[in-house]
C-alpha cells in the first residue's frame, strides 16, 4: 500500500513473522507488528500512526472491473475516485529501482503459483479438456472446457486462492489470526527494546526472543540466508477459545525477555500444559474436525518441544 | 464484446500451457502421449506436431503458436517441441526485461502498455539480429566444432565411414520420433532408399527435394505387420487394382499410356443440353448418339492397338464401355489413379499425359520394364476382389512376408507395378506397421526425415537476407560446396567461394544433446561483450544476451534428470563425437531459431483479443490460416 506517495509496503514472505507461508505486511513505525490482512494494516495504521493510505495499482484495476460492473449511486463517486487514483499513477515519474527481496519473494511466489497452474492446464488439456479463449472473470487464468460443456477454472478451484486465505468467512485460520490480531491491536502498545539482530547474528547467539519483524531486517536475514531461529511456540492466551480448539497452536510472539533458561523453561512448561490439554481433549472428542484439529495442535506442540530442546542445546 | 486483459500474462500463460504439455514428452528421456479416439482406437505418439495439433484449442493465440509449429515442422520436419521451450523461454526473458526497464520514450496510458512496446521493440530487435548477423556467427562459432559431411559422402557406399555419419544422424533423429527399439533398422532402410534416388539428377541436393515432394507417391503403407517388414520394391507402386483382367505379357518393353480426361465422351454433363430429334430427315436419339460414342471409342482403341499400347491409366474413372473394349483388346486398364502418383509415373517415364485423346505422339507413350499386381497385406479398401500373387522369384523380399499370406478371398488392396527404364531405377518404400495409427506415425517419421535431410543439405545463401527467401536459384552456388574437406580438421572458411564468406555449410552437423545452444550461448555472450553499448542505445540490455539466456532452456531441460551433467557439459567447450549422443543438423537449428523469433515477433504484435459472437471465418481449425486470426485479434 502506498503512503501518500512518500513509502510503500509490500507484502512479505519473510519467515521473521509469526506468519511464515503468508503474505504479510510489516508496519514501518512499528518495531514487530506484522498484519496479515490489508484492512487490519490499514486501520493500524490510521489509528496509531495517524496514515492515510490507499491500495496500489494492480489491486486499483481489479477495483475498476468490479465498480464498472457494480450498480448504484456512489458508483460514480467511486469512479472518480479511481480515475483520480489512475492519473495520479499516469503522472507519477516511474523509476525503477531494484524490487527489494521481499518483493521478489512475492515475484517468485507469484512465478511458481503460474508455473503449477501452467502445469495443472497442461494435464487437463492432455485428458481431452479444451482451452477457451475466456479468462476467468476472478483471477484472470484461461479457462477449460470439460467434455461436458462446464466451464473451469484450474486457480479457481484448485489452488487456494492468494485472496481467499484473507477472508475470515473461508478460513477457519484466518478467523483465529483476525482475532489474535484485534487483541494484539487492543493491547497497550508497549513494545520493549530488543537486540538490534541486523549485524551478522551467529545461530548460537543466546536470544530466544523473534528477530524482530522490520522489513530491512527480512531483507537481511533473506540475503544472508541465515536460519532464522524458530520461535517458540507459547500457549494463546487465556481468552483464546479453549473449549472449541479451532485450530492448532500458532506461535505468537513472545515476550522480549533477555534471560534464556527461565523463558526456555516457561515455554517448556506451557507447552507441555497446552500439550496434556490437548490429549484429555482428544480422548473425549467426538467430532472429526474437532479431532483432527486437536491432532495438528498436538503436532504443534511436538514441533516446538524439538526447537525448544535445540535451542537449549 | 471486447475485454481488456494484460497480454504478457496471456501470452506467457497460454505458451506456459504448452509447454507443460509437450515437456514430459521432451528429451531423450521423454515419454509418449498415448492418444485414445472415442472409436477406442489408441496410438502412441511423441511427435511433438502430433500431441499439439491433437489438443482442443479454442484460444487464438494458442492456435496461432500450433500453427506456426506445424509449418515449421513441415519445412523442417523436426524441432516442434524445441520450439515451444524457445518460444515460453524467449517470452519469459522478453518479459523480465521489459518490466524491468520499460521503454519510457514515449507516453503510455499504463505500467502494461509501456512494458507491452518495450517487449514488441525488444522482438523486433531480436529478429533483426537474427537476420543479419546469427548466420555468420554460427559459421563461425558453431559450425568449427562440427563435421561437414559432403554430398559424395551422403552418397557414398553403405558402411563406409563417411556414410556412417549420415546414419548416425538418421538413427538419433528416429530415435527420437520412434524410440530405440528399431531406429537402427529404419535409419538403414531410409539409407537405402537415398542410395537408390540419388542419382536422379546432377544437382546434389535436389534428389533430396525430388524426395521430398513425391513422398506420398512413392511410399505405401501396409498395416498389419511390423515394422520390420518394411522393405524397398523395385520400381513405382500404383495404390490402384487392375480395372480389366490382366493379360500375362511376356513381351518387352510394355507400351503405356496415361489418360486425363474421360475416353467416351460423356452423354450429359452439367449445362449442357441435348437437342434430340430436331430438325433434319432423321430421327436422332439418344440411342444413336451413344452408339456413335462407341463407334468411335472402338477406333481409338483400335489406335492404342496398332501403336502397340498394352496398359491404360487414367486419372478420372472411365465408362462400361471403354473397360469392355480394352478387356477385348486384352489391354490392362488402371483408372482413379492420383494425381501425384500420376504425376511421378509421368516425371520417371518421361511421358506427359494424353489429354485430346485423338492425338497420341510418340511422347505421351512410357516404356515399362514390367508391370505385374502385387499383394501388400490385407487392406480394406474398395469392394474389389484381389488377385493371386505372380511373384517372380528374384523379388525374394517381396515373397517373403507376402508368402504368409494365404490367397484366401478377403478383400485387399492389389497395386500394380512397374519399372522405369530411365538413368534411375525407382524403388519404392513399403513402410509396415502394426496399426494403422502406427504405420501413419512410421510414415510421418519417414517423411520428416527426408525434410530433415533436405533442409541440412540445402545451401544457405550468404547474403543475410531471410532464410524464406531461399530459391532454386541457391542450387547455382551449390558447385563451389561439393569440395569440401571432409576429415577431422574443421572446416575453414579459405575453402568457401571468396565471394561468400562465413557461410553456413550445407551438411554440417554436431553432436546433439544440447552442444548447438551452448556453443551458440557462448558466442553470443562473446558478442555482446565485445559489441559496444553503443549498438542497443534505447534498451541498454543486448539482445543477444537475451537470447544467449534463452537458449539454455533446452539444454536445461535435456538435462533435467541430472543437472550434474548439464554443468559439465556446459563447462566442455570442444566438442567431442561422443558415441551416446547422438547428431543434429546444424540448419535445422538455425531454421528453428529464426521461426522462433518470428512467432515471438509475431505474438507480441497481438494487443487485444476481441471475441465475437459470430464467427468471422468458417473455416476449420486446420484450415484457419493466422492471417486471419491475427486479423480477427488485431481488429
Amino acid at each position: 500500500m502506498a503512503l501518500n506517495g512518500e513509502k510503500f509496503v509490500v507484502a512479505c514472505f519473510c519467515k521473521d513473522s509469526k506468519w511464515t507461508s503468508r503474505s504479510h505486511y510489516h508496519c514501518p513505525h512499528c518495531k514487530f507488528r506484522a498484519f496479515t490482512r490489508s484492512a487490519v494494516f490499514k486501520k493500524h495504521l490510521k489509528s496509531k500512526h495517524g496514515i492515510q493510505s490507499h491500495m496500489r495499482r494492480e489491486k486499483a484495476s481489479m477495483i475498476y472491473k468490479k465498480v464498472e460492473n457494480s450498480t448504484g449511486e456512489s458508483k460514480d463517486e467511486q469512479m472518480g475516485v479511481l480515475k483520480e487514483l489512475q492519473s495520479w499513477e499516469g503522472d507519477e515519474d516511474f523509476e525503477w529501482e531494484p524490487p527489494s527481496e521481499a518483493e521478489m519473494k512475492v515475484i517468485q511466489a507469484r512465478r511458481e503459483r503460474q508455473d503449477k497452474i501452467s502445469k495443472l492446464m497442461g494435464d487437463y488439456l492432455l485428458k481431452g479438456y479444451k482451452m477457451l479463449g475466456d479468462c476467468c472473470d476472478v483471477c484472470g487464468t484461461i479457462l477449460l472446457q470439460d467434455r461436458q460443456q462446464k466451464k473451469y477454472c484450474v486457480s479457481c478451484q484448485e489452488l487456494d486462492s492468494d485472496i481467499d486465505k484473507d477472508n475470515p468467512a473461508l478460513n477457519a485460520q484466518a478467523a483465529l489470526s483476525q482475532v489474535r490480531e484485534r487483541q494484539l491491536a487492543a493491547q497497550s502498545p508497549a513494545p520493549s527494546q530488543t537486540p538490534e539482530l541486523n549485524g551478522g547474528p551467529s545461530n548460537g547467539q543466546p536470544s530466544v526472543s523473534v528477530p524482530q519483524p522490520r522489513p530491512e531486517h527480512c531483507e537481511g536475514a533473506a540475503a544472508g540466508g541465515r536460519a532464522l531461529l524458530p520461535p517458540p511456540a507459547v500457549p494463546p492466551p487465556p481468552a483464546a477459545p479453549s473449549t472449541t480448539a479451532l485450530a492448532p497452536t500458532r506461535p505468537a510472539v513472545c515476550p522480549q525477555n533477555p534471560a534464556l533458561r527461565p523463558v526456555l523453561q516457561e515455554a517448556e512448561e506451557a507447552v507441555l500444559t497446552k500439550l496434556r490439554w490437548a490429549t484429555t481433549q482428544l480422548q473425549g472428542a467426538a467430532s472429526l474436525e474437532a479431532s483432527i484439529q486437536l491432532c495438528s495442535l498436538i503436532t504443534s506442540c511436538a514441533n516446538s518441544l524439538r526447537s525448544l530442546k535445540e535451542l537449549s542445546q | 464484446m471486447c475485454s481488456f486483459f494484460c497480454p504478457f500474462m496471456s501470452h506467457g500463460s497460454v505458451v506456459g500451457v504448452l509447454e507443460a504439455v509437450i515437456l514430459r514428452s521432451f528429451g531423450p528421456e521423454g515419454g509418449q502421449v498415448l492418444f485414445t479416439r472415442d472409436t477406442g482406437q489408441a496410438m502412441l505418439s511423441r511427435s511433438g506436431t502430433h500431441i499439439l495439433r491433437a489438443l482442443h484449442l479454442e484460444h487464438p493465440l494458442a492456435r496461432m503458436v500450433v500453427e506456426c509449429v506445424w509449418k515449421h515442422s513441415t519445412v523442417t520436419g523436426d524441432g516442434s517441441k524445441t520450439f515451444i521451450l524457445l518460444l515460453a523461454s524467449l517470452l519469459r526473458k522478453i518479459h523480465t526485461t521489459a518490466s524491468r526497464e520499460p521503454h519510457v520514450s514515449h507516453s503510455y496510458n499504463s505500467l502494461e502498455a509501456a512494458e507491452a512496446a518495450t517487449a514488441r521493440h525488444l522482438a523486433d530487435k531480436l529478429l533483426a539480429f537474427a537476420l543479419k548477423e546469427l548466420d555468420d556467427l554460427i559459421a563461425m562459432e558453431v559450425a568449427p566444432h562440427g563435421r561437414c559431411v559432403s554430398w559424395e559422402d551422403f552418397t557414398a557406399e553403405m558402411h563406409s565411414p563417411a556414410n556412417h555419419y549420415v546414419q548416425k544422424l538418421l538413427a538419433s533423429f528416429f530415435h527420437m520420433r520412434l524410440g530405440y527399439v528399431h531406429c537402427a533398422f529404419i535409419s538403414e532402410l531410409t539409407c537405402e532408399l537415398l542410395n537408390h534416388w540419388k542419382c536422379i539428377d546432377n544437382l546434389p541436393y535436389f534428389a533430396l527435394q525430388f524426395l521430398k515432394d513425391n513422398f506420398p507417391a512413392i511410399h505405401t503403407p501396409v498395416s498389419g505387420f511390423p515394422i520390420t517388414s518394411s522393405r524397398l520394391i523395385e520400381g513405382q507402386v500404383i495404390h490402384r487394382d487392375f480395372a480389366t483382367p490382366y493379360p500375362q505379357t511376356d513381351h518387352q518393353p510394355i507400351k503405356a499410356v496415361v489418360f486425363t480426361g474421360y475416353l467416351q465422351p460423356r452423354l450429359l454433363n452439367t449445362g449442357d443440353v441435348l437437342e434430340v430429334g430436331c430438325g433434319g430427315t432423321e430421327e436422332r436419339s439418344i440411342v444413336d448418339f451413344s452408339a456413335w460414342t462407341e463407334r468411335s471409342l472402338q477406333c481409338l482403341i483400335a489406335n492404342l492397338q496398332s501403336l502397340g499400347v498394352s496398359v491404360l491409366l487414367s486419372v478420372v474413372k472411365q465408362s462400361a464401355a471403354v473397360l469392355a473394349l480394352a478387356t477385348q483388346a486384352e489391354m490392362c486398364f488402371v483408372d482413379c489413379v492420383s494425381e501425384d502418383e500420376l504425376s511421378l509415373f509421368a516425371q520417371l517415364s518421361g511421358a506427359t499425359p494424353i489429354s485430346d485423346c485423338w492425338r497420341i505422339e510418340p511422347e505421351h507413350i512410357a516404356e515399362l520394364t514390367f508391370c505385374r499386381p502385387i499383394l501388400l497385406g490385407p487392406h480394406r479398401y474398395e469392394n474389389m476382389p484381389f488377385f493371386s500373387l505372380t511373384c517372380k522369384a528374384t523379388h525374394l523380399h517381396a515373397k517373403n512376408y507376402l508368402g504368409t499370406i494365404h490367397t484366401s478371398h478377403l478383400q485387399t488392396l492389389v497395386a500394380d507395378v512397374f519399372i522405369i527404364r530411365v538413368k534411375v531405377k525407382p524403388y519404392s518404400l513399403i513402410i509396415c506397421g502394426s496399426g494403422e495409427g502406427q504405420t501413419d506415425q512410421y510414415a510421418c517419421a519417414f517423411q520428416d526425415a527426408i525434410r530433415m535431410l533436405f533442409t541440412t543439405w540445402e545451401p544457405i545463401p550468404a547474403t543475410g537476407t531471410t532464410a524464406a527467401k531461399r530459391t532454386v536459384q541457391s542450387d547455382k552456388r551449390t558447385s563451389s560446396y561439393t569440395h569440401v574437406l571432409t576429415d577431422s580438421s574443421t572446416c575453414t572458411s579459405s575453402n568457401l567461394n571468396p565471394l561468400h564468406k562465413c557461410v553456413l555449410q550445407p551438411g554440417c552437423i554436431m553432436p546433439a544433446g544440447g552442444t548447438f545452444e551452448f556453443l551458440l550461448h557462448h558466442a553470443l555472450l562473446k558478442l555482446s561483450h565485445s559489441c559496444s553499448a553503443s549498438n542497443d542505445t534505447n534498451i541498454g540490455v543486448p539482445v543477444s544476451r537475451l537470447l544467449a539466456s534463452a537458449l539454455l532452456s533446452v539444454p536445461k531441460q535435456i538435462y533435467s534428470h541430472s543437472p550434474g551433467q548439464f554443468l559439465q557439459t556446459r563447462t566442455r567447450h570442444n566438442a567431442i563425437f561422443t558415441q551416446d549422443m547422438g547428431l543434429e543438423s546444424v540448419s535445422c537449428k538455425y531454421e528453428l531459431l529464426l521461426a522462433v523469433l518470428q512467432c515471438v515477433t509475431s505474438l507480441l504484435r497481438v494487443d487485444t483479443i476481441l471475441r465475437t459472437h459470430t464467427a468471422l471465418h468458417t473455416q476449420s481449425l486446420a484450415d484457419t490460416s493466422w492471417e486471419s486470426t491475427e486479423d480477427e485479434a488485431e481488429n
